[in-house]
């Protein structure tokens, strides 16, 4: 189990403020490129990263994320570049947590086991896998936790109580609560405001059933605006499709610096 | 996840009784309760999904053992479909090859092809879900014209996804879901074809789960799919084994069936499983020729992996990004294949082979002339494969069924475009 996710949540904790997870695609718009993003990111107060690796089917993603996963495909991604961004991130940025998200196809067809001691080797946190549900699962567990790579579960508004517990009796890391029933991307205000008060209750279900494991909210967050409305129970919040069309526009950073702002208590804002 | 082995059954399996009612035939305890055919089937897919997976799974075994929901699906097969469709013996055809060929007319089928018997099954159980609404991929627009069919007459909503380069050339099916009241939703991303349509179906799905049910057109996705699919599409086979017997007394030699997701084929061909005597024939699409890298045949040029909710055989890279399929039709265009018969191969139940572009279209040149039908392309390589058959050291010794899955009608425009030329 990560002790740098330990860290981060624990520290996080004591100072009052949540964790401001960003993700994003290795290789887009290349190899450095996509290097140069992640360092920008982290340097403008993200708290950790989640690498996300381009996949030709990404079934839980928006358009935002699958025209970024085309890019780097284009751009000519393969394995040997995660290995390598992972590395040299974990040298440049020592402290925060790195994870890495991933369909499940690229990792059965590298070899699990392959995959994750990489990983661990390269120097990465966590794996996410959206699209490996528990009952599937085991094996890549046993790995993990042989590898001492936290396996992120999900758990999602549809998940009914008796499979949360079941989710999260074997969890670690954190859990990663998908914030609404759809795909990643953002979310018109009005989608918020009408959810605001249910994604707040699933958090509070969440958090009891997780046994003081940090519980992170993700899909559909953009904005400052989007993490004071929904965070308030949460530990932290990912933000991924956001980043992606920021880095594009060349507004990462000040993107990166608003939302941590909201994620910390009101008496620490600046301006 | 990839090592399963404890599932897999031992060798006598396949020994096991069946009954007649749709849906209540187990030939052979395949898939395991949480949907695995040996080491492929399962659900991969993300947690949004799961539990609604688990709820269909569950309300499908209840509707299947419920005599009403049985008696409905039957009298629409029977009064709406217009079940059971003929077994012709092809005579000019028999002759050609020099064994008896009987087609399983599924062309025969009211929207014109066996995609039908899956859809009535699966929108009825959908409005015994109390959902509102269905959705439905669609690659060379059967399955979209069915669902659209089924969800008029049953009164549902009825969203179709559709890539845009199918859009292009099956407009015929375009136009006939939208007369059916269906909408019809270009798809523009990745291959612009079946195997982004069942992408964005599926997207579409995980953000209207609670009120939508997700029609898949195939034996292929996550459990119950794969098994629920095949037990509506099994009255063919059903029907194709007692009408033999009527006309032969006797099983057939092979049944003949073509394979893209793989629906046509698993129901013909699971009726059989437990007739050791019959071959049991799929045939791929070898699109330009398997060696060409230009093709839609998983089984025979793919490799084991995860598609659309399934471990099963799929085209892809050495690191897992899936590969575009091809071929001239676009009903087996698409890069995966159901689980179960990615297990019937494994098993060596099921044999797997592929025919080309060039030579499922002399095959429909060839019925359309010797038996006055003119097939759909996808059930023209089926037929494509009879020279083969012929002239393999042992030719058959009994009679040959081929499942004629469809129509042609649909594919005039691309006819006229590759024969006139």
């Amino acid at each position: 189990m990560s002790t740098r996710v330990q860290q981060l949540f624990g520290r996080l904790r004591a100072e009052q403020e949540k964790a401001l997870i960003g993700y994003l695609p290795v290789g887009d718009p290349d190899l450095d490129g996509s290097y140069h993003r992640c360092r920008a990111a982290l340097e403008a107060g993200l708290d950790a990263l989640e690498l996300g690796v381009p996949y030709s089917d990404p079934l839980a993603d928006g358009p935002v994320i699958q025209a970024a996963g085309s890019r780097a495909l284009a751009a000519g991604f393969r394995l040997d570049w995660l290995w390598l961004q992972v590395e040299r991130l974990r040298r440049d940025f020592p402290g925060p947590p790195l994870a890495v998200m991933t369909y499940i196809n690229p990792v059965i067809q590298y070899g699990p086991e392959s995959f994750v001691r990489h990983l661990a080797q390269a120097g990465a946190d966590a794996l996410i896998v959206p699209d490996l549900p528990g009952e599937e699962s085991a094996e890549l567990e046993a790995i993990c936790r042989r590898y001492e790579v936290a396996r992120i579960p999900f758990v999602a508004p549809t998940t009914p109580p008796e499979r949360m517990r079941q989710i999260l009796s074997q969890a670690e890391g954190f859990v990663y609560c998908v914030s609404v029933t759809g795909v990643t991307g953002q979310r018109q205000a009005e989608e918020w405001a009408a959810q605001a008060a249910s994604v707040r209750h699933l958090v509070h279900s969440v958090r009891q059933a997780a046994a003081g494991l940090p519980v992170c909210l993700g899909f559909g967050i953009a904005s400052g605006a989007d993490v004071q409305r929904l965070a308030a129970e949460a530990d932290g919040v990912i933000v991924g499709s956001a980043l992606i069309m920021a880095a594009q526009e060349g507004r990462l950073p000040p993107l990166v610096a608003e939302l941590k702002q909201a994620t910390l208590p009101e008496s620490r804002w600046k301006g | 996840m990839i090592h399963r082995a404890e599932h897999v059954p031992p060798a006598d399996t396949f020994a096991a009784a069946e009954s007649p009612c749709a849906g209540q035939d187990q030939p052979y305890g395949q898939p395991d309760a949480r949907g695995h055919f040996g080491v492929f089937g399962g659900r991969f897919v993300p947690e949004t999904l799961m539990p609604a997976l688990i709820e269909l799974a569950q309300a499908y075994d209840e509707a299947r053992q419920d005599p009403a929901f049985v008696r409905t699906y039957e009298k629409l097969l029977h009064e709406y479909v217009g079940r059971p469709t003929p077994l012709t013996l092809a005579q000019r055809l028999s002759d050609r090859y020099g064994f008896p060929i009987y087609l399983k007319r599924e062309d025969l089928c009211h929207t014109g092809a066996h995609k039908i018997n899956n859809a009535l099954g699966q929108v009825l159980l959908a409005r015994r879900l109390g959902k509102r609404k269905v959705i439905a991929e669609t690659g060379a627009g059967q399955h979209g014209v069915a669902t659209a069919t089924a969800a008029a007459l049953l009164g549902l909503e009825c969203d179709v996804y559709m890539g845009e380069e199918d859009m292009a050339r099956q407009r015929l099916n375009v136009f006939r879901m939208r007369l059916l009241g269906a909408r019809v939703i270009p798809v523009s991303s990745g291959t612009r074809t079946l195997k982004d349509a069942t992408n964005e179906a599926i997207r579409q799905w995980v953000s209207h789960v609670r009120e939508t049910h997700y029609v898949i057109g195939s034996v292929v996705g996550p459990e119950p799919y794969p098994r629920m699919v095949r037990d509506f599409q099994s009255v063919i086979g059903r029907e194709a084994r007692q009408q033999i017997l009527a006309a032969t007394g006797r099983l057939p030699a092979v049944c003949l069936a073509c394979v893209g997701g793989g629906s046509n084929s698993m129901g013909l061909f699971y009726p059989f499983l437990n007739d050791p005597q019959v071959q049991l024939i799929g045939v791929e699409a070898a699109g330009h020729g398997l060696e060409s890298g230009q093709h839609a045949a998983s089984l025979s040029g793919g490799t084991p992996g995860v598609l659309h909710g399934a471990y099963t055989f799929l085209l892809q890279t050495p690191e897992g990004q899936v590969q575009p399929a091809y071929s001239i039709s676009a009903g087996l265009d698409y890069p995966g294949v159901g689980p179960e018969h990615a297990y019937l191969r494994e098993r060596g139940r099921a044999r797997y082979v592929s025919v080309t572009d060039e030579e499922a279209l002399a095959a429909t040149q060839e019925l359309c002339r010797l038996e006055g039908i003119l097939p759909a392309l996808e059930s023209a390589h089926a037929l494509a494969y009879l020279p083969q058959l012929a002239r393999r050291a042992q030719p058959p010794t009994g009679s040959v069924i081929v499942n004629l899955s469809g129509r042609g009608d649909k594919d005039v425009d691309t006819l006229m475009a590759r024969l006139s030329s």
